[in-house]
Order: structure tokens, then sequence, then C-alpha cells
């Protein structure tokens, strides 16, 4: 009887035990939610983890959605700004303002970052850039593409009327011709912001003094040295290399290394 | 008794008087009179002499000396001066020449003449004597003059301690002081620029302006008519003259270096060349000169300053203190003594004296119970008494009492240092007494005081640093999946709208191309109308009675001059069987059996129609096939 009551009472813990390890390991198994990540990062960072809520921000930034991706990087930028890496808080704000060109509190914050750079570069860039930089900087592609379909919409449903009419009178009177020539302006704007997309990508200096050579290999004469958190454009990529044009047009070759890439 | 005058008596004894005034100016003769400052001159060194013309009248040009051996003499410049004594005006212009010795020897300057209102008037001729020797040669009191004494002079010559600075030009130079070389800070130090020139000189400004970071500046405006006087530095004259007076508050203490900048001058190149123009724009120091002559530009750079700004002491140093330094008394004003609950009350505190007036700080006012206090209005007035800057501010601020009762405003304090006595001072308002008055309720301000702008403060930025980071996790809502999918719904609405203008557009092209060609879709249309027309003729033909008979051989009729018609865009009127007939010869060929046919067709219809005979269904059916088959053997032809 004493025996069957320790066999009993052994069968019982054990079956317990393995109930507690497998709810233990289910519980610890559950996947935590991006939205509690963020939450718990920014409770490390009201607490001063900044080195621990930027390793969870920059672990949640790739499969984010676009709205979530501002607001991780603008968190993951402060916390690189107050870890004292500028260069990685100028390349999360750039990318706050990449996704959102309004940003105003990434924009005061990359001002607040870029006047602790120890360098600084003189500002030439050629008429294309400084008027990215100006107008088509403050504007995103899609907007520019969304504004384009809906003023040809409109151009298109304005001259449907006018086909539609039975005896219609002239065809480029108002508002037809304005539309059609804010349209030819969006247009442009929206295929001047591809075209620099596609042919100046931009990107921050991450090394702290970064080697620019003449060509993509450290045999080349160096050209120049850069310093971190600068930004610079991408104009040709290799594998390991990447021919940048600073800002005051000088061309050369940095490692890819050193460069953050601002679009994600 | 008063004796009336008439009116045109006291005109004529008005224009007498100008008359007599006049004609006693006028009646001053012209002279003319040369002397030297000295008789004695060390050889190296020179001497001054002057040529003044004493009520002269109009334009006179500067005399010009002949060469004298082993003697140079330099024309220095001009200046002119007008007189008016108890009515007598009396004028004089004065040419200034430096005399310069090279040889020991005693020399005489020759009578020259110089020409006064179209009348020669010659000079006496002068002696000086070279002596050897490196020292200064003081200057005479007596004059080596002949008429020449009776005026008095107006240029003294004082000894100044400024050095030309070295390895420069020693014939003219700047020179830039403090007051003193060791102060307080935000005690006040005078810096003051001074020209030294033998030249005729124009002060142009400053080429590059004094670097005086640390200090906080009040500048001193230029006189109209700039201070000069006459000073002899190491045996030379010069022409002295104060161009900037700039007092400074230091705001740090330390050791300072006053970069002193650059002055720009101009010295007249030829200083013989005289002409008209010179009356009229005179050879003054600062008002231009001669406007046509040539100039040279020498830029002037005083010797550097250094300035030891002591730290306040710490001793004695008052809870009220606030970094005040100069003399000060302090007023106060309470606008009423009683007062209504909730009504303002204004205190009018003025500070005056000599230092930094309008860095002056308000006095701390405490924290009083009872009390809404709000710091209202300041204004400094500066002014500048000789080398000093001094004035008064004025603070204004107001108090509204809130509780009921007998209240005090008590002492404000404000505390000083006086650099003269080296030490701190305190001054304070009186205790004041205010009786407040019950008054309405309601702790609101009255709007009196709430409108006045002066009573708001202006914020303060106290620190920089990040925005705070973004703790909100977006949540996907319906208007950004909406957002999301706009671009793709105005692509597809765009995409609908092309394809809706582009059917509008063909049908429009096709609308006006068979209006422009009616012909030519009648003829296009004829085969396809002919085929709607058998089809409805076969159901017809179906019907077995005598009506149904007759109606089928009149749409067949009917159906078959239509073809024609519309195949040859011929009009109703045209279209006649002989027609046809004539038509189908020509196109098919008179001996063609469709012709034969065609005619048989029109016959039985007639047949049908007039005869009202009963056909058989096979003449119905072959009726149709000679109709189908002539349609479709004229369609095949071009």
């Amino acid at each position: 009887m004493r025996n069957f009551n320790f066999l009993f009472c052994r069968k019982y813990f054990a079956v317990t035990l393995l109930f507690c390890c497998v709810f233990g390991v289910c519980v610890s198994a559950r996947a935590e939610a991006p939205h509690e990540k963020f939450d718990r990062a920014n409770r490390l960072y009201q607490t001063g983890n900044y080195a621990e809520a930027a390793e969870i921000y920059d672990a949640l930034a790739p499969d984010a959605s676009l709205a979530q991706k501002e607001k991780i990087y603008f968190n993951l930028g402060n916390s690189r700004y107050r870890l004292g890496q500028l260069s990685l808080a100028i390349l999360n704000y750039e990318r706050v303002l990449d996704l959102n060109p309004r940003h105003a509190d990434a924009k005061y914050n990359l001002r607040a970052a870029k006047a602790k750079l120890e360098y600084k570069i003189e500002d030439r860039r050629d008429f294309f850039i400084r008027f990215h930089g100006l107008v088509l900087g403050w504007i995103k592609t899609v907007e520019l593409r969304l504004a384009a379909l809906g003023l040809s919409f409109l151009f298109l449903l304005l001259s449907l009327i006018w086909l539609s009419q039975v005896r219609p009178g002239s065809f480029w009177v108002f508002p037809r011709l304005e539309i059609f020539s804010i349209l030819l302006l969006v247009i442009a704007l929206w295929g001047s912001k591809v075209f620099y997309e596609m042919h100046y990508q931009e990107a921050i200096v991450l090394a702290t003094e970064a080697d620019v050579h003449y060509g993509p290999s450290r045999d080349n004469q160096s050209l120049m040295k850069l310093g971190g958190g600068l930004k610079v454009f991408v104009v040709d990529r290799r594998e390991e290399w990447s021919r940048v044009l600073t800002w005051n047009g000088e061309t050369g070759w940095m490692r890819n290394s050193d460069l953050g890439q601002i679009k994600t | 008794m008063k004796t009336k005058f008439p009116f045109h008596f006291r005109v004529f004894a008005l224009v007498a008087m100008i008359a007599s005034t006049g004609a006693l100016a006028v009646a001053a003769e012209a002279r003319v009179v040369a002397s030297l400052d000295r008789s004695q001159v060390v050889v190296g060194k020179e001497a001054f002499l002057t040529v003044r013309v004493l009520d002269g009248q109009g334009n006179i040009q500067a005399p010009t000396f002949p060469p004298v051996r082993d003697l140079d003499i330099h024309y220095a410049g001009r200046a002119s001066r007008m007189t008016l004594i108890n009515g007598v005006s009396s004028s004089s212009l004065e040419f200034s020449y430096v005399v310069a010795p090279r040889q020991i020897g005693v020399y005489t300057i020759p009578s020259v003449n110089v020409t006064v209102a179209g009348k020669m008037l010659a000079t006496n001729a002068l002696q000086v004597e070279a002596v050897a020797g490196s020292g200064y040669v003081p200057a005479t009191t007596q004059r080596t003059s002949g008429a020449g004494s009776a005026v008095p002079s107006t240029q003294s010559v004082k000894e100044s301690k400024a050095q030309p600075p070295a390895g420069a030009d020693n014939r003219i130079f700047a020179e830039a002081q403090i007051s003193k070389p060791s102060v307080y800070q935000n005690e006040q130090v005078l810096l003051s620029y001074a020209l030294y020139t033998s030249f005729d000189t124009r002060y142009e400004g400053f080429e590059s302006e004094p670097e005086l970071s640390g200090f906080w500046i009040e500048e001193f405006p230029l006189e109209k008519d700039v201070p000069r006087e006459m000073v002899s530095i190491n045996g030379r004259r010069y022409i002295k003259a104060d161009i900037k007076k700039v007092a400074l508050f230091p705001t740090a203490p330390g050791k300072y270096t006053i970069q002193t900048g650059k002055i720009k001058t101009t010295i007249k190149q030829d200083q013989r060349q005289d002409n008209v123009f010179d009356e009229f724009f005179n050879d003054s120091f600062f008002n231009g000169g001669n406007f046509f002559s040539k100039r040279e530009t020498r830029i002037l750079a005083p010797r550097t300053l250094e300035i030891e700004v002591k730290p306040l002491p710490e001793a004695g140093k008052p809870q009220s203190f606030q970094g005040d330094v100069g003399r000060y008394r302090m007023n106060a004003v309470l606008d009423r003594s009683e007062v209504k609950q909730n009504e303002p009350v204004k205190m009018t505190l003025t500070i005056e004296g000599a230092g930094n007036v309008d860095r002056v700080n308000r006095p701390r006012i405490p924290d009083l119970k009872g009390f809404r206090i709000y710091e209202a209005d300041s204004k400094s007035e500066v002014s500048r008494i000789g080398d000093q800057i001094s004035g008064r501010k004025t603070f204004e601020v107001v108090f509204i009492p809130r509780d009921e009762g007998k209240m005090f405003i008590p002492p404000l304090e404000f505390s000083f240092f006086d650099p003269v006595l080296g030490q701190y001072q305190t001054l304070r308002t009186p205790n004041y007494p205010l009786t407040v008055l019950k008054g309405e309720e309601g702790p609101a301000i009255p709007d009196s005081v709430l409108t006045q702008t002066t009573v708001k403060k202006d914020i303060q930025i106290e620190s920089r640093d990040i925005r705070y980071i973004d703790t909100g996790w977006p949540v996907s809502s319906l208007l950004s999946k909406v957002a999301d999918k706009v671009g793709g719904v105005l692509l597809a609405l765009n995409l609908f709208a092309l394809f809706g203008l582009g059917w509008l557009a063909y049908r429009r092209a096709q609308n006006s191309h068979r209006s422009q060609n009616q012909g030519l879709y009648r003829t296009k249309q004829a085969k396809s109308n002919a085929i709607r027309e058998i089809h409805a003729l076969k159901k017809l033909a179906r019907a077995r009675d005598i009506a149904s008979q007759t109606e089928f051989f009149e749409c067949l009729e009917r159906a078959m001059s239509q073809y024609f018609s519309d195949k040859w865009n011929w009009s109703t009127y045209e279209t006649t069987r002989a027609g046809i007939e004539r038509q189908l010869h020509g196109i098919l060929g008179a001996s063609h059996p469709l012709c034969q046919e065609i005619s048989g067709v029109y016959q039985l219809c007639d047949e049908a129609r007039f005869a009202r005979a009963m056909m058989p269904d096979s003449s119905k059916e072959l009726t149709l096939r000679v109709f189908r088959d002539v349609v479709n053997r004229l369609e095949r032809e071009k």
C-alpha cells in the first residue's frame, strides 16, 4: 500500500513537473508582439538604458510598416544621440525625414546632432541637388505621384465632359488649361524626384574618419578624409566600394562599411 | 509822454543803422602779417610760419615763397576765422608753412605778395636762426612779427607724450589710449583715438573697426567740430585731433588685448597747389578740404592696448547684488497709498548715476503675501557727460493687493559696487504703507493691467536638448488602409476615364465622318440593311393568308428598291424599275440571268399586289433567294 502511494505520488509529481515545463516553455516561447517590444524599448530609454533600447529598435525596424518605421527610426536616432553615436543618430534622423520630410522633431534633432559634428563641409552642390534639397526634399515621391494621378484624372474627367457636349467650345481654356499646366509641372517634379533618387542615393559617413580614395581599392591614392555624420551622395556602387560625391563637389571611392544608406 | 516816430522815420533809422554797421565792416582795411613761432630752430627740426590776412575779402590764394638756400618752406594748410564784436565783424585767414633749415646760419624769409580784392599786399620779411643741437628748442614767447603783433595767436602749442609708432611715417600717426590700465569688471574705461598730423589731412573713418569682444560698448558721438590743437612731439609740430571715444564696460575678469583697428586718412599730395575752390571747400581738417585736389590715402594703425579686468571682491558682497558697477542713487514713488482690492498700484523706481546705466538690473522683488506682482515697463536714458557714461533707468512694478486691510510694501534693495570707493553700496526704498479697501470680488486681474503689454514677460529658453522619443505605436486604421489604396484607385479611375475619352473621341470622329460621307455610309450599310430585311421577310413568308402574302411582296419590293437606292446612293425619286434594270445591265451585263430574275421578281410582286392571286410558297422562297443572290453578287462587285 505504501509502495502504491509512493508510486502514485511520483507519477503525480512527474505529470505536474511535465505540465509546468511545457507551460513554461509555451509561455516563454510566445513571441513578443512588435508593439510590446516597442513599449519595452521606450521604457528602457526612459530609464536611461539607451544601448538596450537601441538594440530593440534596431531589431524592430526591418519588419515594420512605413508608419512604424518612422517612429522606430526617430527613437533609434534619439538613443544613438544619447549614446554619443552621432553618425548613427544622424543616419536615423535622415531615415525619418526620408519617410516623412516634414517631421519637425526629426529636423530639430538632426540640427542638434549636426551642430555637434567635428567636421563641416562647404556646400558647393550643383543646382540640381540644391534644388532637390530646397524643393523636392520637402515632398515625398508618393505624394507627387498621387498629385499627378489626381490631377490627370481631373483633367480627363473635364475632357470627357467637354467631349460629351453637342457643340463643345474651345478646349484649352479655364480650367482645363490651368489643370493641364499644373499637371505638367507636377509630372516634371515627379520625374525629377525619381531621377534624383535613382542617381543620387544619400548616405551618411559612419566611420569616425573615413578615407576617400581616387579608385575603388586601398591601392589608389587617398583623396581626403571624411568625418563621421557627413552626408554624401552615392553615385556608383561596387561590391565593397561606393563612389561618393561630397557637398563640395569632390568625388571619390569609399568602403561600403563606412557608409550608412539612408534609403532602407 | 511818449514820442511816437512816424513809420518812414523808423525805417530810415533802421536802414541807416545797418548801413553804418556795414560801413564799419567794409571800412576795415585788409592787412597781411607774416610771423614765425620762434626765432631759433635746431637744424633738422621745424618752425611754423603763418601768413595771416586780416579783413581780407574774396578769394585769396596761398602765397608762394621763393626758394631760400638750405631752408625748406612747405605749405601746411589754411584756416579761416570770423568774429563779430559789438556789431563789428572782422575776418582773418591764415596760411601755415613749415620751415626747416638744413644748415646752421641765419636765414631771411623774403617778403611775398598776397592778392587781396585785386590789391597786392606784401608780407614783412622774417629772420630765423638755425642752431646746432639735437635737443628740443622751446618756442619763444616773443614773436618775430611786424604788424601781426596786434593779433593774438590762436594756436597754443602743448607738449604731448604721444609717440609715433616705430618704423612708420612720423609726420602722421594715430594713437589709441585707455583711461585706466586696470579696472573692475563692469567698470567704465574710456578708449580714445587721436590723430597727429603735419599735413593737410582728411579723416575718412575706420578701415577696420577695433575688436572689442568681451566689452559692452557705448560710443560717444563724433562732434561736428572735431576738437583739435597744436601739439609738439620731440620738437615736431602736429595738429592733434580727437577722432573717436568709446566707453567700454568689461563683462568678465581677465587680461584683454584690444586690437585697435585701422584708421583711414587722406593727405593732400601737392601742398602748394591752391585754387579758387579752396575758398569754398576750405582745407579744414574734417570738413572735406579741397574736393578737387589730389589726395593720398594713409592707413594708420595705432598700437594694440592691454587692459586688466579685476574681478569684483567677494568680501562684503550683499545678497541683493546683481553685478551693477558705478555710482548710483535710487528714488522710488508709489502712485497711491490707498487702493481697493484687485486694483493696481504702481511703484516707479528710478536709478540714476554714472555707470553702465542701460544694463542696470531691476532690484529683486520679494515674494509678498497678499499681492500679485508684475514687473512692468523699464526704460533707460543714457547721457554722455564729458568722458563719463551716465543716465537714469526707470523700472515700474505693479502691485495688486488681494486682501483688504493695512499692508506694507517692504523696502526693495539695490546694490552696486562703487569702483571709486572700492566697496559695495546698498540702497533701499522706504517701507510704504498701503491701505487696501474692500473692492469687487474676484481674483481676476483688472483689464487695465492685463492690456498693458509691458506687464507681459518674455519667455526665455533655458537650455537646449533634442526632442523626446515618440512613444505611440502606430495602428493601421481603416483610413490608412484606404490611403494606401488611393494610388491604385486613382490609377484605375484614370484608365477608365482614358478609355471613356477614347471611346467618345472615336464616336465623335465616326459621326463626323458619317455626316461628311453620307453616300458612302449608305453604300456600306446597304448590305446589312438588306440582310436584316431578308430576315424579316423570311418570317413574313411563313404566313399562309392572302393579306400576309400581299404584305410580303410589298415589303420585298420595297426592300429591293431600298437596297438598290442605298447601294448606288440614289434618291427615292431616282429609284425606278427601269433605272434599276439599266444599272444592273451595266454592272452584270444584259445577258446575266440575275438581271432576268430581278425583273421577274418585280413582276411577281406586282401580280401579288394587284392581282391578289394566291402564290405558292416556293415562289416566296425563290424571290427571297433571288434577292439574296443579287445582294451577294453586287457586294462582290468593286
